[in-house]
């Protein structure tokens, strides 16, 4: 099988792009994703659990995230939580969307000079 | 709560889900219930549409990572695409599956259309109709019948009205025929009486001016005001905007037309009403003590029941009116309570019995439908073998057994959709007959076919396609993929075919039932409509004329002699009605059969009424009995001499004949008719005993006078026998009545047959049903029965070429599929017969002389279904005889 691209899995769903981020810093368990997403969208984005394990699902089976170990300096409340973070793939395929993202914008502001009536 | 939720729900996701991420979903989910305050709903359906997502996802990868180009098959345009392409290649299969469905569907729909008026909802244009209730006077007199009427006197309506109660409010109405305009140009009209409480009560509105109001209520004149209706306003005014205003003849009165109602109005009961006036005009014609008479019932009650009042309640409030004010005499009437029944029940019972034969219809129409669905099934379970192949590819390649029933399922769903849609043009069709055909006397004001009618279709459809579609689809996924691909499955297992088998046998089962109604209603009709009635009423035209009212002075002789020149005038007009080209015979009758019926005392000198409740009897002319086709079995008829004047002679009929002179004959004898002071009546001849009123009745004493020697009674019809042109007839009749007499405001003609007409109609009704069902089912049967042999055929050739080739005879395999035929076929008859004798004694009080279980409908459905059996297997017999043993065997090889 070929190496798979980063634009393969263009363009990334919002959810997706949230998750991303939040584990590309650090690894987290399903509940921290969410208040991390909840925090970073400044409240826009909340996930539900049902919507969380589909898009980790998703990335799981990309390649875009992988499981690791429980990081130290985390309590051991809950022996059974996962952890995850986000994988080298899963950093360029966010890197090249967020990339995409911002073409578009700019593509949509020189447009609106030009064109004031969509301002 | 929420947690609890996700458990249930988690079992929705696919196991892969549920293995690798369960728990923690569940931790999850129990974190994000402790985190913040949420809302159980959303919960469910985040767990559901991601249940159905992260399905949705596996099937994409799966297809995804099956080959570089997906093979999608998941989307249901694509299945129905599909499908159309499947159906299409076989245009004939699709043809007969769609119009089996299309008709069952269509005669569904068609009963929905009429049961929809008639049962669901009741008279139109009023405002909430379940809350109006008719009220019922019913008694139970101990040792007798049960009495129930519908009718009442004002007295006991103004107590109902006054102190009911419980804000219970009451009005009443009444119907009427009456004429509209005057001279040649006028017509019937049907006319309904208002109490002022009517139209307020019913909360229908007007669609021009207004309604009648306590202002018309105005004694025996009325005010003046009349209200019309939609239909009428349309017919006479053209729709004229300015109709308000205008004026109207009606029963040689001009009154001033107030307001027109709302479309479709026709008050409280089916049939149109085209005019409305206030009831104080037949209050103050029925009786001078109208307003306290117990022994005069004219009006219907309507109540308006109040919300959160129960029925039982004001019943038993109005029975206490009835009770603490009731001063007549009758002991019926001391014991009997008031009743309530919705509107949809009507007051003479007419409509009962049209929800009788109604639900009829729908036990017809729902085996015509079992029939098409188990023959569509049939026919599909057959299609599912033929494509074991297709299927088994379509699970090699990785399609779930659940898209191969879905595509199956969409299949059927398509039929059905296309069915449906055939069965409702069908139902505009049929629904638009059946209503001129069946309920003649129900005012339609919606087309046959509305958004209600085809909703009611649609939920048929999704049955039928879940009846078809079910059983053919799971039995067709379970294919055993590696057989199927090579295509050495051959028998096509034999659970598939037996279970075709058993399809069949109901299908025939179903058409003898069917047939057999059919076969006892036809005899109905045949004996009920070739019936001697002891008269013939096929070339019979009746006439009845209508006149402008009297005037001058009540007691003025100008007055007295009109009013004697108008009782001879029919009489004296019968030369020139015998000379109008075509009439073979005219008489005058007072009192005819299928007519007005008088009764008077009879007695022989000496002794007392032979009878304590009168006497049948009636006054005719000269010919009457060559008229209406009456035989005289003894005697004479009376002649042009007998009249008023001429020595008092009398026709007895020959059961009364049989009952006064059982030994010796009756002729010479002499019969006291009427006033036990008038001079004998000598019996001159005996007529053949006639029905009176009725079909069924028994024969009756009857005594006939010649017109002119009647006291006591009166009211002349014009009778007359044409041997053809029986409407040119009529026309000039009415013509020449017109120019003798320009008081005749108005000629009423119809056949002594349109008269019993309505008599046979649920005979008629029942026969035509059935017969049209019961061809339709044997038609789909006998298609379902030859499926079943040609399929048998084909999944058998192989073992029908292994025995030709070791040497069975053309016969001998001819005789197998014969002999599976019968065996289906005699089967399902057996089934049927005994079905339809266990339930035909049900129709009995609907069938007239035939036995429910009449041994020769019996034999001859058995019979008829046997041949068609025997016919429908004749070609897939012939076919097996023809196998050639050398193509199977070298095929084997």
């Amino acid at each position: 099988m070929a190496r798979p691209d980063p634009t393969d899995f263009l363009p990334l769903k919002t959810d997706a792009a949230f998750v991303l981020m939040a584990l590309e810093a650090r690894a987290l368990h399903g509940y921290a994703i969410i208040g991390d997403v909840a925090e970073r969208s400044a409240g826009d984005v909340q996930l539900q659990t049902g919507a969380l394990y589909r898009t980790l699902r998703r990335l799981l089976a990309d390649g875009l995230i992988t499981e690791c170990d429980r990081p130290s300096g985390e309590s051991s409340a809950d022996e059974r939580r996962r952890y995850y973070r986000t994988t080298p793939l899963g950093r360029a395929t966010l890197e090249a969307d967020l990339a995409r993202m911002t073409r578009l914008v700019k593509a949509a502001q020189s447009a609106r000079h030009r064109n004031p009536r969509l301002a | 709560m929420i947690p609890l939720l996700y458990r249930l729900l988690l079992r929705f996701y696919p196991r892969e889900f549920r293995d690798r991420f369960g728990e923690e979903f569940l931790d999850t989910a129990r974190a994000m219930d402790r985190g913040a305050a949420r809302r159980p709903w959303r919960a469910v359906r985040d767990a559901v549409s991601t249940a159905m997502a992260v399905r949705a996802d596996l099937r994409q990868e799966r297809a995804d990572s099956l080959s570089g180009r997906s093979i999608r098959v998941n989307n249901l345009l694509t299945d129905a695409r599909f499908a159309l392409r499947g159906l299409r290649r076989e245009p004939r299969f699709s043809l007969f599956v769609v119009a089996t469905l299309a008709v069952a569907i269509g005669a569904n729909a068609t009963l929905l259309g009429l049961a929809d008026r008639l049962i669901f909802r009741g008279p139109e244009a009023i405002a909430h109709p379940a809350g109006v209730m008719r009220v019922q006077i019913a008694a139970q007199p101990p040792n007798r019948p049960p009495v129930a009427t519908f009718t009442m006197g004002h007295v006991l309506f103004a107590g109902i009205r006054d102190r009911a109660g419980n804000g219970v409010r009451a009005t009443s109405y009444a119907l009427n025929q009456a004429t509209l305009g005057r001279g040649g140009s006028a017509r019937p009209l049907q006319l309904g009486y208002a109490s002022p409480e009517f139209f307020d009560l019913l909360g229908t509105t007007s669609a021009r001016g207004r309604l009648l109001n306590a202002g018309d209520d105005n004694g025996a004149a009325g005010g003046g005001s009349v209200v019309i209706s939609y239909p009428l306003w349309q017919r006479e005014f053209g729709g004229d905007a300015g109709v308000v205003g205008q004026s109207l003849v009606i029963d040689d009165v001009a009154r001033t037309v107030v307001g027109v109602t709302a479309r479709g109005f026709t008050g409280a009961e089916l049939g149109p009403v085209d005019a409305w006036l206030p009831i104080s005009i037949v209050n103050a014609r029925t009786t001078p003590q109208w307003a306290t008479a117990w022994n005069a019932q004219w009006l219907h009650t309507l109540v308006r029941m109040p919300k959160g009042i129960g029925r039982e309640q004001v019943e038993a409030d109005l029975t206490n009116v009835l009770r603490s004010s009731y001063t007549g005499k009758s002991q019926v009437m001391q014991i009997a309570e008031l009743r309530l029944t919705p509107l949809t029940v009507s007051r003479d019972g007419n409509q009962a019995t049209d929800a009788r034969i109604l639900s009829w219809l729908f036990a017809v129409a729902g085996l015509v439908f079992v029939v098409a669905c188990a023959n569509v099934m049939s026919l599909l379970l057959a299609r599912g073998a033929s494509r074991r192949r297709e299927v088994g590819v379509r699970l090699a390649l990785g399609a779930s057994r659940y898209a191969v029933v879905r595509q199956f399922l969409i299949e059927a769903g398509l039929l059905a959709a296309l069915g449906t849609v055939g069965g409702l043009g069908l139902a505009a069709l049929l629904g638009e007959t059946a209503r001129v055909m069946l309920f003649e006397s129900v005012e339609w004001t919606s087309a046959p076919v509305n958004a209600r009618i085809i909703l009611g279709s649609a939920l048929i459809a999704v049955v039928a396609t879940i009846l078809t579609g079910l059983v053919p689809a799971l039995s067709s996924s379970r294919v055993q993929v590696a057989p199927a691909l090579r295509g050495t499955v051959r028998d096509g297992g034999m659970r598939r075919s037996r279970f075709r088998g058993a399809l069949t046998i109901v299908q025939a089962a179903i058409s003898v039932v069917l047939l057999v109604g059919a076969g006892l209603f036809v005899r109905s009709l045949w004996n009920a409509s070739t019936l001697d009635l002891g008269v013939d009423p096929d070339q019979v035209v009746v006439a009845e004329v209508s006149r402008s009212r009297l005037t001058g002075p009540a007691e003025s002789p100008a007055r007295a002699a009109e009013q004697a020149r108008r009782r001879v005038m029919l009489r004296q007009s019968l030369d020139a009605v015998r000379s109008i080209p075509g009439v073979d015979h005219a008489s005058v009758a007072v009192g005819m059969p299928f007519g007005f019926a008088f009764n008077v005392d009879v007695a022989l000198p000496g002794s007392g009424p032979i009878s304590p409740n009168g006497t049948s009897i009636s006054a005719v002319t000269d010919a009457y009995f060559d008229t209406v086709g009456t035989a005289i079995v003894e005697g004479r008829a009376f002649s042009r001499e007998d009249r008023e004047g001429s020595a008092p002679v009398a026709i007895v009929s020959a059961h009364l004949a049989r009952q006064l002179w059982p030994n010796g004959s009756a002729l010479g004898n002499c019969l006291i008719v009427g006033d036990a002071a008038r001079p004998c009546a000598s019996v001159v001849g005996v007529a053949a005993d006639t029905h009176r009123e009725r079909l069924r009745e028994a024969a009756t004493p009857h005594v006939y006078l010649p017109a002119g020697q009647e006291s006591g009674f009166g009211g002349d019809v014009l009778l007359v026998r044409a041997e053809r042109g029986l409407d040119d007839v009529a026309n000039a009749v009415r013509r020449r009545l017109a120019d003798l007499d320009s008081t005749i405001t108005l000629v009423r003609t119809e056949t002594l047959r349109e008269r019993i007409d309505p008599q046979l109609r649920s005979w008629r009704l029942g026969a035509s049903v059935f017969v049209f069902a019961g061809i339709l089912a044997l038609l789909v049967a006998s298609a379902g029965l030859y499926s079943v042999l040609t399929y048998l055929v084909a999944a058998r050739r192989h073992e029908i070429g292994v025995r030709l080739a070791l040497g069975a005879s053309a016969g001998h395999v001819s005789g197998v599929v014969f002999r599976t035929s019968l065996v289906l076929a005699l089967t399902g008859i057996a089934a049927g017969v005994g079905v339809a004798a266990a339930v035909a004694p049900r129709l009995e009080p609907l069938l007239f002389d035939v036995a429910p279980r009449d041994p020769l409908v019996f034999i001859a459905v058995a019979g008829l279904l046997t041949l068609v059996a025997i016919a429908t297997s004749l070609t897939p017999a012939i076919r097996a005889s023809r196998v050639d043993p050398l193509e199977i065997l070298r095929s084997d090889s």
